[in-house]
């Protein structure tokens, strides 16, 4: 596909490496020309310099043959004027990010005259994805999938848990009583997908799908279900505190928000008036003690400082907080903690590119060519799990059962959905007409579902 | 610098390069050239060796950055002109193995200056390699490899920018893979009709095929001794003269024009200055020697034909101007031989884009010695221009001037007078072929000394190149291992 991207900041890049590694026709416009030259150095993709927002400038980039365009400039009236002037350049597509609450929580109003397809909001999907984990505290990543019939956690499997007693994955559910199936684990920072002779070992770190209910189970059996987290301090009262402080008070959390502006910590306590807003430093670590640091179910550090994040989340997990969560911007400081008791590290780039691009691939499958209906990736984008339609004449993959298929190396299937039900695949069990199927892959890419057959 | 991966595609290079050989194998076989096609063999054999042993380095770091483009595609061009020249040794067509080197690099670089006196006595393979060779050299080897072969497109631009004429490189599609193709689609359809039009003017196949691949490379190679007079054409003379300023113009321009923007296209700064330059030289050259000719019509032709060759750094030649024409018009075409045509086309010169930025910035220099608080930018094809690209223009100017004078210096070790030394190196450096005086267009290039064909080549190289590639390769921190 033909696909505009206006604003080469870091989101923009990390889109624009993403799609033009699926393959896609990638064109960045950006203001700067510092910023084009080095895209255009570094990715195959073509840069114009300019006003994203200008109609000439967009005509000149030839924006009215994108199949969509991505407004990720800095300032969300730029996007959406952007993604005005793309719509009536006749772009049938158009997403933009909006990030001010402001706008945010309007944005109904105007997104038909707009015409926008869709609206990211890194700090809102953050402060998401932060809110779900918060709800299943041993998990260190939790994702939806199939319209959220199906659930892909995270775990680190500690040492003494029943499941690394040395049996095979095959016995546990015979053992567990419960059907959910490990679609990857992650073992010394190398990843494999396990098959039913694999055993686990503590330390690993197990990625389990099925539903959200037997995942619940799941998490129960094995004792790892840890109690429900009731009270959370949050570092920083940025955007993404925000949202998830509203998220939670919700549910009926309880916050506590450590804000270093006067002005903004002000602004929060008149947003949020069940929240309590504390003025102070974030790394002031005797204030987050004095304020129950060790008392508290969940820390999340939300700075604007990547290290600040790292560091003061580190300090909460060694103060025996039982979940910590921190935020970070670059994702090359991430890959260099290797830290026990900072298991969880949210970067809203990655969860809006993963967003993004999971709305381009449903694009892709409404095409002739494509159908998958959406993509995650986990462990550093090492594995990929994609959601298929199995639609009629896929011929050697329908109604035979699992056990008989051969499919490639470094596949599994991961669970099907049928008639709004999560099964989690056994050998007997077949693929059919209509099914939603999810299959974890390495080092594969997968365009259709017949992809995951062995070549004949 | 990434070596496995520099490695890596130097070897699909090579690969390539054996490739490129089969159509003179074929070419051997339809004429029956038994013993000259078999001396293509052996050259096809190393390079496969060669090419497949570098399939074991699969590299795992695949990124290639500013420093690593520049010494692939100076490495890539040095190691096509050694396995290039293989072919005409070992059939004895062209002994020497230096004369063989200065002759295949004279190809790859369309250049199309040669050291044979005679010709046509060449077997009909080996002048089809000849020819053939200005044809992959026109647009580049890499422009090829990145069309045909699969490769991830990150960072592949600086390939494509070391390899392209011209002092920006634009892509005319997201993706490389795509632009390459297009750039090539359009070569090729352009020479095919060129081949069509010279079979109309009774030229015959092999013939027009070998003089169309010069003149779509702007090289000059010939397969006549008395070049392009020899069909003494009119006809002919036009078609080829219309050709070489049509594949003087930026290939950019062409898929505007493709995709219907033809206004933008013809709006184009460099190719009206181009076109102007053209118009002009000719103009002057047209007053300056019709008493030579006493007809409109003759002096037109062989003015248009020369200044079309020159400004296009093709290389043919119509008449013997060297001897025959009065020194402005050679002084013309000596001009001409330095400015060159425009960026993103296949041929050679300082280009058009350059000299214009060049003299705009000097203006802007008197103006501001009148006005020193005046701001006016320099603006070329309608746009401010960065200073960093004024910057960047005047130190490759003093580089090719500095180089220019230290080769024309070193040559007069050699030959005898200095028209024959500047015009040696500039015809050399700009990649034109014909100089004055003995190396003048019925001449050749076979009595200088060895060492000064060396010089000569590397001059080609350095000039096809636009000097920086050739420059980072000799430079000791490329290669040093640690990273100062």
């Amino acid at each position: 596909m033909q696909i505009t991207i206006v604003g080469g900041g870091k989101l923009g890049e990390s889109v624009a490496r993403q799609l033009q590694a699926e393959g896609h026709e990638i064109t960045v416009v950006d203001k700067e020309e510092d910023v084009i030259s080095q895209l255009s150095n570094t990715l195959d993709v073509i840069g114009y310099v300019g006003n994203g927002a200008s109609y000439s400038v967009l005509r000149s980039a030839g924006v009215e043959n994108s199949d969509l365009l991505i407004a990720l400039a800095e300032t969300d009236e730029v996007n959406m004027l952007a993604c005005l002037a793309a719509h009536k350049l006749g772009v049938e597509h158009t997403i933009a990010r909006v990030r001010d609450p402001e706008y945010d929580d309007h944005l109904y109003v105007l997104r038909e005259d707009l015409g926008l397809s869709m609206t990211v909001n890194p700090e809102k999907a953050a402060a998401e994805e932060i809110a779900r984990i918060l709800r299943l505290p041993s998990a260190t990543h939790v994702e939806l999938f199939a319209g959220g019939r199906v659930e892909l956690i995270s775990i680190r499997l500690p040492s003494g848990n029943i499941l690394c007693d040395g049996l095979k994955l095959s016995e546990f559910s015979q053992k567990l009583d419960v059907t959910a199936l490990v679609c990857a684990v992650e073992r010394n920072g190398e990843i494999v997908i396990p098959g039913g002779d694999f055993v686990p070992l503590a330390g690993d770190l197990l990625y389990l799908a099925g539903s959200p209910k037997e995942i619940e189970t799941i998490l129960k059996r094995i004792g790892l279900l840890a109690h429900r987290v009731e009270n959370v301090i949050i570092a920083g009262g940025g955007r993404v505190s925000y949202y998830l402080a509203e998220e939670l008070l919700r549910k009926g959390v309880k916050v506590k928000i450590v804000e270093r502006d006067v002005e903004v910590a002000e602004e929060l306590a008149e947003k949020l008036p069940r929240a309590v807003i504390l003025q102070g430093d974030a790394a002031d670590y005797e204030l987050l003690s004095e304020e129950g640091l060790n008392r508290t179910d969940a820390f999340v550090a939300l700075t604007g400082l990547d290290e600040g994040n790292i560091l003061s989340a580190i300090y909460a997990g060694k103060h025996n907080v039982p979940k910590v969560i921190a935020k970070i911007n670059n994702e090359n400081i991430a890959s260099l903690v290797k830290d026990e008791s900072l298991e969880t590290i949210i970067s809203p780039k990655v969860v809006t590119g993963n967003d993004i691009c999971r709305y381009v691939r449903a694009m892709a499958a409404r095409s002739p060519e494509g159908n998958v209906l959406s993509l995650y990736k986990l462990a550093d984008g090492r594995v990929e799990v994609s959601e298929f339609r199995a639609v009629a004449g896929m011929d050697g993959l329908l109604g035979i059962p699992l056990r008989d298929l051969k499919l490639k190396k470094n596949i599994l299937i991961g669970c099907l959905v049928r008639d709004g039900q999560a099964i989690v695949p056994h050998g007997v069990d077949e693929i059919r007409e209509g099914d939603f199927v999810l299959v974890v892959s390495r080092e594969t890419i997968l365009n259709e579902l017949s992809d995951i057959l062995e070549d004949r | 610098m990434n070596r496995r991966m520099s490695f890596f595609i130097l070897g699909k290079i090579l690969l390539i390069e054996a490739l490129l050989m089969l159509p003179s194998v074929v070419v051997g076989l339809i004429y029956r050239e038994y013993d000259a096609m078999l001396s293509f063999l052996p050259s096809i054999g190393i390079l496969l060796t060669l090419g497949l042993l570098s399939r074991l380095l699969r590299p795992r770091d695949t990124a290639i950055y500013a420093k690593d483009g520049f010494v692939v595609v100076a490495l890539a061009w040095i190691l096509l002109s050694v396995f290039g020249a293989i072919p005409f040794v070992l059939s004895g067509a062209i002994p020497s193995y230096i004369d063989a080197f200065f002759e295949i690099v004279s190809g790859f670089t369309t250049t199309g200056a040669t050291i044979l006196s005679d010709v046509e006595a060449l077997p009909k393979c080996l002048l089809f390699w000849r020819s053939f060779s200005h044809w992959i050299g026109g647009m580049g080897v890499l422009v090829f490899v990145l069309a045909v072969m699969p490769m991830s497109g990150d960072r592949t631009l600086h390939l494509m920018r070391a390899e392209v004429p011209g002092p920006t490189v634009g892509k005319l599609v997201p993706q490389m893979r795509k632009t390459a193709r297009i750039l090539y689609a359009v070569y090729a359809v352009m020479t095919v009709i060129l081949v069509v039009f010279l079979l109309f003017g009774k030229m015959p196949l092999f013939d027009a095929i070998c003089h169309a691949f010069g003149t779509a490379g702007t090289g000059g190679f010939s397969i006549r001794n008395a070049g392009i007079a020899f069909y003494d054409s009119a006809y002919i003379d036009v078609v080829i003269s219309v050709f070489m300023i049509l594949f003087g113009i930026n290939f950019n321009l062409y898929y505007l024009i493709l995709i219907g923007r033809v206004k933008e296209a013809l709006r184009s700064e460099e190719l009206r200055s181009f076109l102007l330059i053209a118009l002009a030289a000719t103009a002057a050259i047209f007053a300056n020697t019709y008493h030579l000719y006493h007809s409109v019509g003759t002096t037109l032709r062989h003015a248009f034909f020369q200044v079309s060759s020159i400004i296009s750094t093709t290389g043919y030649a119509s008449v013997d101007f060297a001897n025959v024409w009065p020194l402005f018009s050679q002084g013309v075409l000596v001009l001409l031989t330095v400015i060159g045509a425009c960026a993103g086309s296949t041929a050679g010169g300082l280009k058009v884009g350059r000299i214009g930025l060049l003299c705009k910035s000097a203006f802007q220099g008197v103006r501001k010695a009148i006005h020193p608080r005046a701001v006016t930018p320099v603006r070329y094809e309608g746009k401010p221009v960065d200073t960093a690209v004024i910057h960047s223009t005047l130190v490759y100017f003093v580089l090719y001037v500095l180089i220019i004078c230290a080769s024309t210096l070193l040559l007069l070790l050699d030959v005898g007078d200095f028209t024959t030394a500047l015009t040696a190196e500039l015809t050399c450096i700009n990649n034109v072929g014909p100089g004055l005086s003995a190396v003048g267009p019925m001449e050749n290039f076979g009595f200088f000394h060895g060492a000064a064909k060396l010089l000569l080549s590397l001059n080609m190289l350095i000039g096809r190149l636009e000097i920086f590639p050739m420059i980072v390769l000799f430079s000791p921190s490329v290669w040093r291992k640690n990273v100062n």
